[in-house]
């Protein structure tokens, strides 16, 4: 059981580490883009969406099986 | 920049940004309908896989409509900055909404069949990556 709550935690942690890491360099390089190039922060604003979808899609799937050992494991 | 392009500026914000809002919708849309597809497959398998792999699809598509909404809903001109704050906003009320369809489904649904769930969390997550690259992949 102790092992259980172990996993779920290493789980979750690296997930929300995974998801923090990426969104947080995205936020970066939006930044600079939008510093250099004001006019684009509409379109940088699209895929910026767009990559923050693709970005936290592993770590939301993480979570889930966490969640899911959690309570039905 | 002159006073008429001044005026311009937010108004072409605008206009893109309602375009892209109504691109992701359509997206969802049709990862609805893959969801409805999916749990009909999943029926002939049994009723137990069909509502798990709807269950899978709403957890997937609910936080997503509210990110999308969230995120793109303001068709206001708004800084990088602005742009920055809505996103990291929307994406953590995302993850709680994830989080808690994700535990309710576990306490509140018994029988469960977790290959349906996750199968289809899964492809809707596949197919959202595919559509977003050929729907946006025009080459700017």
């Amino acid at each position: 059981m102790e092992i259980t709550y172990i996993a779920v935690a290493l789980l979750l942690g690296l997930s929300a580490l995974a998801g923090a890491l990426g969104v947080s360099l995205l936020g970066g390089k939006f930044l600079e883009g939008a510093a250099r190039q004001p006019e684009l922060v509409p379109v940088l604003r699209s895929q910026f969406f767009i990559v923050v979808g693709l970005v936290d899609a592993v770590p939301m799937i993480g979570v889930g099986m966490a969640l899911y050992i959690l309570f039905a494991g | 920049m002159s006073k008429s392009e001044a005026e311009q500026a937010p108004a072409a914000v605008s206009r893109h940004v309602r375009r892209s809002f109504r691109a992701f919708m359509r997206i969802l849309l049709m990862q609805a309908v893959l969801v409805l597809l999916v749990s009909a497959a999943c029926l002939l398998m049994g009723v137990v896989e069909a509502y798990s792999a709807l269950l899978g699809g709403v957890i997937y598509l609910l936080p997503n409509l509210y990110f999308t909404w969230r995120t793109l809903g303001n068709r206001q001109a708004i800084g990088a900055r602005g742009v920055l704050v809505s996103m990291y906003a929307s994406e953590i009320g995302k993850m709680m909404l994830v989080v808690a369809l994700f535990s309710s489904t576990f306490m509140l649904v018994q029988p469960l069949s977790p290959f349906s769930l996750f199968g289809t969390f899964i492809l809707l997550q596949l197919s959202g990556w595919m559509l977003h690259l050929r729907l946006f992949n025009t080459g700017s």
